[in-house]
């Protein structure tokens, strides 16, 4: 089932055709992972189903809020992942961007507050810019390094995560900051409507917004075909290199917006915030059903993916599951979930498929 | 590590990324200054002493208010007697990523080494190679079950300071109600006797009482803050948290904040973001260990053995911790106890 490189020629790749309109492919691979997708969807049903059951208090306002506040610092990575690991790549450095671009943020911040003068929504905008800017300059390093200089991204972003994490400490010698503006902490912990986080809602829409770019346009196809098969983008005439690069660059984005909200979340910027968050955010793509080996996985499987891990961190504490057997829980259902997933595409295996839609 | 690992490839880079990490610790945070503090003091032989001795000091881990407080302490006390000080340390509290920093700081032959050991067994064969090169060595914060051979051992009172806090505790809640603990790690000795002595204080003291819950959580605040909130749901009708680290206090009082619920809310340290979450009433208590004079202590004991003044030297030191609450936050006699910020 895997889509490693292929093998016939007499099979083009999908959307070999170049940048017109998607021909019947794209269609094939979405009505594809729309069924996987169902199957997922069902193991994060069921684990609501068994949360729900066992306590009263996991459906609950307060438990939305907790685990979708909670959600937005591993969606916000997975959503970048999911491009990085569509395009054949694999992005380790994005806990360590989060960390790193939530401390600069944060130190500019803490310097133009301590003048004092400046009111605190122009302060925190500057510190916020400032955030993702950093986000995106560690993605354009990433991007540059991995493109133009045909070093694995495996280990660009290997050395990405200890650079980030070593620089993240030496902002503040190791330390938090937590002189920020009222606005950061007021930013996130507004509920619109009462159940809505502000960062719920910003992360909402990016992962929107994601989803449509990867599923319905160029840039999507360009991505699931430079996955896919690398030399056929460039016979068809994809500049792999900028892709590429824009690519990892995103990701970057994602992790400044991603330590905004942790930063919001806590009104304080820790150089620890992140650490790990790499594992999380991958273990929600491939949950989601993408393929390490590139050319395979979607938003909305990324965000399903993310939602069981994010239920399960809530959930095993609220039905008082002791905590040494939380992480075995986790552990267990993680495993399952992905052999469910496979089990539902061997179903499907026993009806014809064309060939086409293996990919 | 966190609760997921995917695959064997994205697991192996962790090891490996934590291994540089480890590296990067080695090889970043060197700090040796002389020159610091202690305006006139010409920094060498300023005692007048013939040999000019120097302290090196290695923490369980970098970036931690409460070690860089203690590295103060070496500091201050290392310039009043005349010694050159260096610090060196690592990113990870693990006898992995010390066991190496402690090997290399030794290669330089210090006269005296102050260590935090991040194991009570496993860093005992580093410290042992140590010793036999003739570095005096004496322990801060945490011990080794095997110390023989150290100049001294000196540490919090973890047991008591987890008492402190259930009695505050029990006094808030008026001897009824539930309490949730948490913490870093559950095996890290300091850690376990905090939460260990709230426990039996509450026990024995105020059986009304009951801990309803206990979370490991990891070291980034936000970790903490989903886990209190989680537990307040589980839990609503929770009078009281104790969490025997510094973000596991942050976390909480956050959570306090965005649920907009109230509970007495106990931390452990006094890093800058623990003090003033405790001034603005987010964090109720703060029981605070004395990590420079645990420094300052170490330093004079150690100056002691290695000019053959065997008599003052304490081999075993437990120092109390003091409760700082939110009304005394701001007194004298409070803000002495606050950890040096960065």
């Amino acid at each position: 089932m895997s889509s490693g490189p292929r093998l016939d020629p007499s099979a083009p790749p999908p959307s070999a055709s170049g940048p017109a309109a998607p021909p019947t492919e794209p269609a094939s691979r979405s009505r594809l992972s729309w069924m996987r997708e169902n199957w997922i969807f069902g193991v994060l049903v069921l684990i609501v189903l068994v949360f729900s059951l066992a306590s009263g208090n996991f459906l609950t306002r307060a438990n939305w809020l907790n685990t979708s506040s909670t959600a937005t610092e591993v969606l916000l990575l997975a959503v970048g992942e999911t491009f990085v690991i569509v395009s054949g790549g694999i992005d380790l450095s994005v806990g360590a961007t989060l960390g790193l671009s939530g401390m600069v943020g944060g130190w500019v911040m803490a310097h133009f507050f301590a003048t004092g003068g400046t009111p605190g929504g122009i302060v925190a905008t500057i510190g916020i810019v400032v955030a993702i800017a950093v986000g995106a300059a560690v993605g354009l390093v990433n991007g540059v390094l991995i493109s133009r200089y045909d070093i694995p991204s495996f280990v660009v972003t290997l050395g990405t995560l200890g650079i980030g994490t070593g620089l993240a400490d030496l902002v503040a010698n190791g330390q938090e900051i937590s002189l920020l503006p009222a606005t950061i902490g007021n930013i996130g912990n507004t509920n619109l409507g009462g159940w809505l986080p502000v960062p719920v809602v910003v992360t909402a829409i990016v992962t929107l917004l994601a989803g449509i770019v990867l599923a319905k346009t160029r840039f999507g196809i360009f991505t699931y075909t430079i996955g896919d098969n690398r030399e056929a983008a460039v016979r068809a005439g994809v500049d792999d290199r900028r892709h590429l690069l824009k690519i990892y660059v995103l990701a970057g984005v994602l992790a400044g917006v991603a330590g905004v909200t942790v930063m919001t979340r806590l009104a304080a910027a820790s150089p620890t915030s992140g650490a790990n968050d790499e594992l999380n955010a991958i273990a929600a793509v491939v949950i989601g059903g993408a393929s390490l080996f590139g050319g395979r996985g979607t938003i909305s499987g990324s965000l399903i993916g993310t939602a069981i891990i994010s239920v399960l961190l809530t959930g095993l504490i609220i039905v008082n599951v002791p905590p040494f057997w939380q992480l075995v829980a986790v552990g267990v259902v993680l495993i399952a979930a992905v052999y469910i997933d496979q089990l539902g595409s061997q179903l499907r295996a026993h009806r014809p498929i064309k060939r086409g839609e293996t990919a | 590590m966190r609760k997921s690992s995917p695959m064997p490839a994205v697991r192996l880079a962790v090891c490996v990324g934590a291994a540089m990490i480890a590296i990067a610790g080695c090889g970043g945070s060197s700090s040796s200054s002389s020159s610091a503090a202690a305006g006139g003091s010409s920094s060498s032989s300023a005692s007048g002493s013939a040999k000019h001795y120097s302290v090196a000091f290695i923490p369980g881990a970098t970036g931690v208010a409460f070690y860089d407080s203690l590295g103060a302490g070496v500091q201050a006390e290392a310039n009043k007697l005349g010694m050159s000080y260096s610090t060196q340390g690592a990113a990870d509290f693990t006898p992995a990523a010390q066991t190496p920093v402690v090997d290399a700081v030794c290669s330089r032959s210090p006269s005296l080494l102050l260590v935090a050991p991040t194991d009570p067994a496993a860093m005992r064969s580093a410290i042992q190679r140590c010793m036999s090169e003739g570095v005096k060595v004496v322990l801060v914060d945490t011990g080794l079950t095997d110390a023989s051979g150290v100049v001294s051992a000196i540490t919090s009172n973890n047991l008591q300071g987890g008492e402190a806090a259930g009695k505050v505790i029990g006094q808030a809640l008026h001897g009824k109600g539930e309490v949730s603990l948490m913490s870093l790690s559950p095996t890290a000795t300091t850690q376990v006797l905090r939460l260990q002595g709230a426990k039996q204080e509450l026990k024995a003291s105020y059986p009304g009482i009951s801990v309803v819950s206990t979370q490991y959580t990891q070291q980034a605040p936000s970790s903490s803050e989903t886990t209190a909130r989680s537990v307040l749901s589980a839990h609503p009708g929770i009078g009281a948290f104790f969490g025997a680290a510094e973000p596991n206090a942050e976390g909480t009082a956050q959570a306090l904040v965005s649920t907009g619920k109230k509970a007495v809310n106990i931390g452990y340290d006094a890093s800058p973001p623990e003090v003033q979450l405790l001034k603005k009433g987010q964090i109720s208590a703060l029981v605070i260990q004395q990590p420079a004079l645990e420094g300052t202590l170490g330093v004079e004991y150690g100056y002691d053995a290695l000019t053959g003044k065997t008599s003052p030297i304490k081999k075993t030191v437990e120092l109390p911790n003091v409760v700082v609450t939110t009304s005394q936050a701001n007194s004298p006699t409070a803000t002495k106890y606050y950890y040096t910020g960065s």
